[in-house]
């Protein structure tokens, strides 16, 4: 199971153009600001929109090719749609059973996999309600039983997290993290929501005004954006653990690699335990010896890596956890900075931004 | 929002508004008055009965055809990107507009015996015209453009994005139509029917052009009414009355639903 892509559409004259691979089993998330044309790849990969150009394989079915177009009808796809599109004269359980009696399941069968479907992802009790009585997390649910019952070798999920509140968001975005992990498909995000994209899936491809900029892991980018877009976003130091509250009313994130002080930002949940740190790399400073003062978050460690875009430097350190700072062309001369060479790092406790996870 | 509440209508509308109400009412009121309702039984003579029976097959017989060529149409004309889009919309909804004795001759010139058509159906032994039949086809002419207008209307309303989330799910184009296009059109295609059929009942004009005005076979209860008044001025204005009746009933079944979406 692969999906290769290599496409030009065009919808009311806005033209996306997009190339990029993925294996069986990955979750590719593509990620960039609204209005870059997402939900127009999304469409062409769902085959409800034509490519002007260029092909969609699937598992080594041509889907999309010149005079190719296999119909949305005949793909093996389970879309989530970012208005969900939930069948609104169908109770939760037909909407979820509706892809398979449409490829011809019997009732019984359909049925029964529709029930296993819904429990599987908490909404069981859901089943004899109508989409209107839904709250948007249950629909969200529901949308997503619904695209994975017919077991797709293409799952496209298209800003699932977007239209949720945030206690929702938090238990559906573990909710997806869970079947994306089993699922044996190609899976395809879309997202404008760099924290979404970096903790569903494991390669982004950034979508900017119709094109794609860049593609790789988080990682990779974030050692060499290519766009102000990635460096904003995506290039930031993320801090994947465990919050501990401390007394004086900052918190301990604990990562597997080491523990960054964090202020709370205000009205967080402060049960909140899975959550991310995200710190601008322009916000982390650069020592050659440990710094004076009280900074809350010290680390030392070799650089890694040297990025230099114009007048801005990248500055990678292998520190506990690795960290990317961000300085200008001259401090980097100034500082004689090379790789190998032993840095301290600080940042304030108060850069720190907490999300939940 | 309930009728009941408050409203921001300007109270000068409230008058205009009973005016026009009054004109359509003033009619039935002067019908009410002059019936002798004493006379009531005369709805049940022979005559009337029949005519009754006639109407009920008409408007049934009307209606049916209107839906199994209406929906189509609509659903076409809506949906398919089709060239010329605005003439075809323009003829089938024509007759909602055109006299319907224009109508009536029109059927005539085309389905009767020396009609372009209705030489061909004379031959193999089919005579239209002065049929219970061709009743229905004037009904029919006349009734189906309300159902395409109700329908049409309907589709435009209903999301395209859900019939393509349909199609996304693996359903063909017929699945689509039968599972989610009509189901969703429910109210727009019995607010159709209920159009159609209140109008083929009403029908008066392309009928007794294109199939008579014959007792018992073509003589629906508006041709009785008219066909009446010369002898029985009272028994007319009762069956009038009765055609008030179901009519308004139609209209009030419909409750808005022409104008929700």
């Amino acid at each position: 199971m692969s999906l290769q892509v290599d496409v030009r559409a065009r919808r009311e004259g806005f033209v996306v153009e997009a190339a990029f691979d993925a294996k069986g089993g990955e979750t590719l998330v593509m990620l960039g600001p609204n209005g870059a044309g997402k939900s127009t790849l999304v469409d062409a990969l769902a085959g409800l929109l034509q490519p002007e150009r260029g092909r969609v394989v699937l598992a080594g079915r041509t889907l999309d090719e010149d005079d190719v177009h296999v119909a949305a009808s005949d793909r093996p796809i389970g879309v989530v749609f970012q208005k969900l599109l939930l069948l609104p004269h169908l109770t939760v359980l037909e909407n979820v059973a509706f892809p398979l009696r449409a490829r011809g399941e019997r009732a019984e069968a359909a049925r029964r996999k529709a029930r296993d479907a819904l429990e599987r992802l908490g909404a069981g009790a859901l089943a004899e309600k109508r989409p209107a009585e839904l709250s948007g997390g249950e629909a969200q649910r529901v949308a997503l039983a619904r695209a994975l019952v017919g077991e797709p070798g293409l799952l496209l999920l298209d800003e699932p997290l977007s239209a949720l509140d945030v206690t929702s968001k938090t238990q559906i975005r573990a909710l997806l993290r869970r079947e994306l992990s089993t699922f044996g498909g190609v899976a395809v995000v879309v997202t404008h929501d760099p924290v979404d994209a970096m903790t569903l899936g494991e390669r982004l491809v950034l979508v900017e005004d119709g094109r794609v900029t860049q593609s790789g892991s988080p990682d990779e980018i974030r050692a060499a954006p290519r766009t102000p877009y990635a460096a904003d976003l995506v290039g930031v130091n993320l801090f994947t653990g465990v919050l501990e509250p401390a007394d004086d009313g900052t918190a301990l994130i604990r990562t597997a690699d080491g523990v960054v002080a964090a202020a709370l930002s205000p009205g967080m949940d402060p049960i909140t335990r899975d959550v991310l740190g995200i710190l601008r790399p322009a916000d982390v400073a650069l020592h050659l010896k440990r710094p004076e003062g009280s900074p809350r978050n010290v680390f030392e460690g070799r650089v890694r890596f040297i990025t230099v875009e114009g007048d801005r430097a990248r500055v990678g350190l292998e520190t506990a956890p690795p960290l990317v700072a961000e300085v200008t062309a001259a401090s980097l001369r100034a500082l004689d900075i090379t790789e190998g060479l032993h840095l301290w790092a600080s940042f304030k406790a108060l850069e720190v931004r907490v999300v939940a996870r | 929002m309930s009728a009941r509440s408050r409203s921001n209508v300007p109270p000068g509308l409230h008058a205009l508004a009973a005016l026009a109400v009054a004109f359509v009412a003033l009619p039935v009121i002067g019908l009410a008055i002059r019936a002798p309702w004493s006379d009531l039984g005369s709805l049940w003579s022979p005559a009337a009965r029949s005519a009754l029976r006639v109407s009920i097959v008409v408007t049934l017989g009307a209606t049916v055809l209107a839906l199994v060529f209406g929906l189509p149409a609509a659903i076409v004309l809506a949906r398919a990107r089709l060239r010329g889009a605005p003439l075809i919309r323009g003829l089938i909804l024509l007759p909602i507009v055109l006299p319907p004795v224009v109508g009536g001759i029109g059927l005539l010139t085309a389905l009767g015996r020396r009609g372009f058509l209705g030489r061909g159906l004379s031959a193999i032994g089919i005579e239209l015209p002065f049929t219970t039949g061709a009743a229905i086809l004037a009904a029919a002419f006349v009734a189906t453009p309300l159902l395409v207008l109700a329908v049409e209307g309907g589709l435009r309303s209903i999301d395209p994005r859900l019939e393509q989330a349909a199609s996304a799910m693996g359903a063909g184009r017929w699945y689509v139509l039968r599972r989610v296009t009509l189901p969703l059109l429910r109210p727009q295609i019995v607010a159709g029917v209920v159009l159609a059929a209140a109008r083929a009942l009403g029908e008066f004009g392309a009928t007794i052009t294109f199939a008579g005005n014959i007792g018992g076979r073509t003589q629906t209860l508006p041709l009785s009414v008219y066909e009446t008044l010369q002898s029985d001025p009272g028994g007319a204005i009762l069956q009038a009355l009765l055609l008030v009746a179901v009519s308004l009933a139609a209209m009030i079944a419909l409750r808005g639903r022409l104008l929700s979406r």
